[in-house]
């Protein structure tokens, strides 16, 4: 670009803050125009492919891939003594309990304590129980909750898959005795009347 | 002071004088506040910095928690220290490139006094617990409406210089000291407006996504245009004369100039990004983050060659140069930074830890503090008529600054990393690896420790340069001499800019058109207009202010969430402590968050009337879905002692609000219920005695007054309050036992 400037000839700085006139260097335009290629393409790219672009489209998705990882093997549980059972007694099922023990370090253990000795919500480490008498009624309390204990409802927070895994978890904490919060409630039977326990 | 007003009072100067004088009085004021509000800013920060290490020295002590601290030290950073230097600095620069006195007078005295007088409500409503959650503009609406009226007072003296400036042409340091002032004073003005309630329906004027959007704007293209636009006009004045050596080049300060009115206030919405806000902002956010490059290379390019052209620092030019090398080096990475950040991998990863503090921090400190020490060095020798004290201490004082930055930016950086690797970090099968909020807490211990530790560095610094500015202040001379105006005023202009012939090369018509256009001659008429610039400004900003927030504004919530007047109060008392500060209330779409916290926040939840509450930083976890995820008696134990009840928490306790009892007319303020302020007084009651009953039930017992045998007043205080609203957060109202609607039951 040519020095077309006069501004030097009819003004001389009294301010004392000479200006040159250096034009922009070559590569500047160069990285200008490339730059302004790339933002229309970003800004193009997420008008006509909405899927890619969007955080949200793209987060469903990972739901789902994840969903299909973690419980294609097991399928869609429901909360039956059998199924909660199976996941307590079964060695090859243990895996699966470690995932309801990460559930559960996530959302239970301020109340429960990260070792389910109890803080504030009881302790699920002993033989006494304030709602429970059956395996079932575990999975029911995380469901549905119980103001009057102070346990909230989990059912619009956890899926039915990880509600029946935390719940597990839950229950194979029972037998542990663990020194912590006094026992709430009653002794309640063992989950297995058949077995030893 | 006296010599001062000897200097105005008997103006006879020497001969060949036009009878007017340059005036430093205002300058040596401005800066001599901008030091004391900065000094207190630094000591604040790093009592901050050590308050999240220390949580329990707030448990007594409210004034001393994070949630305070931190927005008054980004405040008084802000309008305490950086804008009072860029007065000063705007003061001496604008008089000598106008070669014209200041327009002061009494509207001078009112904007000085009347700035620091109002920062120092502000200091005092906002330590003393009175926090509007926005960001970086924390204190509430009275104090706004001060500064927007002094910023535009300031903004008056502005334009009236310029117009009775002895300089036919306007230096590119006037253009952006325009833009600045125009683009700060306008997001002042509408911050402030976002502060008062709606004078017909006495709700707040702006929610949700338009307010986040706002605040976002008020700290990018607001707190942008002082820190950037307003500081690189400083830059464009220093940087030549400290190097005695022409300006590296004209036309790219224009082209800097523009491209930061028309392409960087774009990426404000960046900070959107994985929010409930609209997809389009943070699609245009994202494409214009390709683009940011350009108004900052071509400032620090412009800039740097200037200093590198000419004279090397030595003597007194040296401590000036260092610090603005270093300024200029400071923004460099942030400016690299700035597009990494907008992309929303980036985003996801890092968003929300404490990078983002030391993004900010880099342009706050690395930057504006930098060019204003630069300045500080440059115009104290000039202003007090005394050479510098010491220039070994402004050395010691340069590498101080500089260590306090890199150590407390690389640690921020770090602690952000490793926040993002133990938050997001999820197994094979899809679970968290580290559940805990509290781990990441323990992880970044040390990182929080040397942020300490720089800023301390940094503050020991500032105490050095304050005592050699101090020593030069001390040897003044014992009247200072006057600077006469030597320059004839204007005489109508006889000449005027004529386009230059078109090429020769050209074809088309358009072509030679847009040829003649890239010459930019047709900027030096604007230069010699300062109200035609200001207009050009105005229309600049005002279309890129209407096509990125005029939709969000006119946008209408999908569903409005309807607190109870007990949620209401709480809500306020959320606001009030500065719970914004440390606790998000927006789930993002990524695994990692909604494992966490729960299900995402949309654009289609309900929307709370009132400031958005989005935050921008997890010191602790996200709130937007705390909605009976925990016991009552949880909520009420963990504010009592929030350590007992999470191990490992950095929350402090806020006792405190156990024991003050609830205030009607706020209640009723707040609640909306104005014209029947005893149905909200008997909702709130009825809410809060249900509660405290469920309370007990779950606790079995009262609450116990910490200290004293006798019960708490809990049903009556404030804290049951912010429990009720703590626990509808993100549920549908349809789940809230004490919606509006089952409250209205007789």
């Amino acid at each position: 670009m040519p020095n077309t400037d006069q501004r030097s000839a009819h003004r001389p700085p009294a301010h004392g803050i000479e200006e040159g006139d250096h034009p922009l260097p070559g590569w500047w335009s160069v990285a200008a125009l490339v730059s302004a290629v790339l933002a229309f393409g970003s800004l193009f790219l997420s008008v006509i492919r909405p899927d890619l672009t969007d955080p949200a489209a793209s987060y469903e998705r990972a739901v789902t891939a994840e969903l299909q990882a973690q419980f294609a093997e097991i399928g869609n549980l429901a909360p039956t003594a059998g199924t909660l059972g199976s996941f307590i007694t079964d060695p090859e099922k243990g895996r699966w309990l470690r995932v309801g023990e990460a559930i559960f370090t996530a959302n239970c253990v301020s109340c429960h304590g990260s070792d389910g000795a109890g803080v504030s919500g009881p302790n699920l480490t002993d033989d006494h129980y304030i709602r429970v008498r059956e395996l079932t009624d575990v999975a029911d309390t995380v469901i549905g909750g119980s103001i009057a204990a102070g346990m909230p409802a989990w059912k619009d927070q956890l899926s039915m898959n990880e509600i029946v895994l935390v719940s597990a978890y839950a229950a194979s904490l029972r037998g542990g005795f663990v020194d912590g919060k006094e026992p709430d409630g009653e002794p309640i039977a063992p989950w297995f009347p058949g077995s030893a326990d | 002071m006296s010599s001062e007003r000897r200097q105005d009072a008997a103006p006879a100067g020497p001969a060949g004088s036009t009878g007017l004088w340059l005036d430093d009085g205002p300058t040596r004021r401005f800066l001599a506040a901008c030091w004391v509000w900065g000094l207190a800013a630094l000591a604040l920060a790093t009592l901050a910095g050590w308050s999240l290490l220390h949580p329990e020295l707030a448990d007594d002590r409210p004034a001393l928690g994070f949630g305070r601290l931190r927005p008054l030290v980004e405040m008084l950073l802000l309008h305490g220290f950086l804008a009072n230097g860029f007065f000063a600095l705007v003061h001496h620069s604008t008089q000598r490139l106008c070669c014209a006195p200041m327009a002061a007078g009494l509207l001078g005295r009112v904007h000085l006094w009347g700035w620091q007088l109002a920062l120092a409500w502000a200091t005092w409503t906002v330590g003393g617990g009175a926090l509007e959650p926005r960001l970086l503009s924390p204190a509430e609406a009275p104090v706004d409406l001060a500064l927007a009226g002094l910023w535009t007072l300031f903004g008056v003296q502005l334009l009236v210089t310029l117009t009775r400036r002895r300089q036919r042409y306007m230096y590119a340091s006037l253009w952006f000291y325009l833009a600045a002032t125009l683009l700060f004073g306008g997001l002042q003005v509408t911050a402030t407006l976002a502060s008062f309630h709606h004078p017909i329906f006495g709700v707040p004027l702006f929610s949700g996504a338009a307010d986040a959007a706002l605040q976002w704007w008020y700290v990018r293209n607001g707190a942008g245009a002082l820190v950037v636009i307003g500081l690189f006009g400083v830059a464009y004045d220093l940087a030549p004369r400290i190097a005695a050596a022409p300006l590296y080049s004209y036309r790219m300060g224009i082209v800097h100039l523009w491209s930061l009115l028309l392409i960087q206030l774009w990426v404000a919405p960046r900070h959107l990004h994985l929010s409930p806000s609209p997809g389009w902002l943070s699609a245009l956010a994202l494409a214009f983050a390709f683009l940011v490059w350009l108004p900052s290379a071509s400032g620090i390019f412009n800039l740097a060659a200037t200093l590198r052209d000419g004279r090397q620092g030595q003597g007194e030019r040296e401590p000036a140069r260092a610090f603005l090398v270093a300024a200029l080096f400071f923004f460099a990475l942030a400016a690299i930074e700035e597009p990494v950040l907008a992309l929303r991998r980036m985003s996801a990863a890092v968003g929300s830890t404490d990078w983002v503090e030391g993004h900010q921090e880099m342009l706050f400190l690395g930057w504006g503090a930098f060019v204003v020490f630069a300045g500080s060095y440059w115009i104290a020798p000039r202003i007090l008529h005394a050479p510098l004290h010491s220039p070994a201490l402004a050395r010691a004082h340069f590498w101080l600054a500089t260590l306090g930055v890199l150590t407390s930016a690389a640690a921020l950086r770090f602690s952000g990393a490793a926040q993002a690797g133990v938050l997001g970090a999820l197994s094979p099968d899809g679970h968290l690896l580290h559940p805990e909020f509290t781990e990441a807490v323990a992880r970044v211990e040390g990182h929080r420790l040397l942020h300490v530790a720089g800023l301390g560095l940094f503050l020991a610094g500032a105490l050095v340069g304050a005592w050699n500015l101090l020593r030069t202040w001390a040897a003044r001379p014992s009247a200072y001499p006057s600077i006469p105006v030597t320059e004839p005023p204007l005489e109508p202009m006889a000449i005027a800019e004529e386009a230059p012939a078109p090429p020769a090369g050209a074809v088309l018509d358009g072509g030679r058109r847009l040829q003649v256009f890239c010459t930019l001659w047709w900027h030096r008429r604007l230069e010699r207009r300062p109200l035609r610039l200001a207009s050009w400004i105005v229309v600049a900003v005002g279309a890129v202010a209407a096509l990125q927030l005029g939709p969000l504004l006119r946008a209408e919530p999908t569903a409005v969430a309807s607190l109870t007047p007990l949620e209401a109060y709480g809500r306020s008392v959320y606001e009030r402590e500065g719970c914004v500060t440390c606790h998000t209330q927006a789930v993002r779409p990524l695994l990692a968050d909604t494992k966490r916290y729960g299900a995402i926040s949309t654009s289609s939840d309900p929307v709370e009337r009132g400031p958005a509450l989005w935050g921008t930083r997890r010191v602790g976890p996200d709130l937007a879905r705390e909605g009976g995820r925990r016991s009552t008696r949880w909520q009420v134990l963990h504010l009592d002692d929030p350590r007992a009840a999470s191990p490992g928490s950095l929350m402090p306790s806020y006792r405190r609000l156990l024991e003050r009892p609830r205030d009607l007319p706020r209640l009723v303020q707040r609640s909306g219920f104005t014209k029947r302020p005893e149905w909200a007084a008997d909702a709130a009651a009825a809410q809060a005695a249900a509660l405290t009953a469920e309370f007990e039930a779950q606790h079995g017992a009262p609450l116990l007054r910490p200290g004293a045998g006798a019960p708490a007043a809990l049903e009556g205080s404030e804290a049951i309050a912010l429990v009720a609203y703590l626990q509808q957060l993100g549920l549908p109202s349809s789940e809230i036992p004490f919606s509006t609607a089952a409250s209205e039951q007789p």
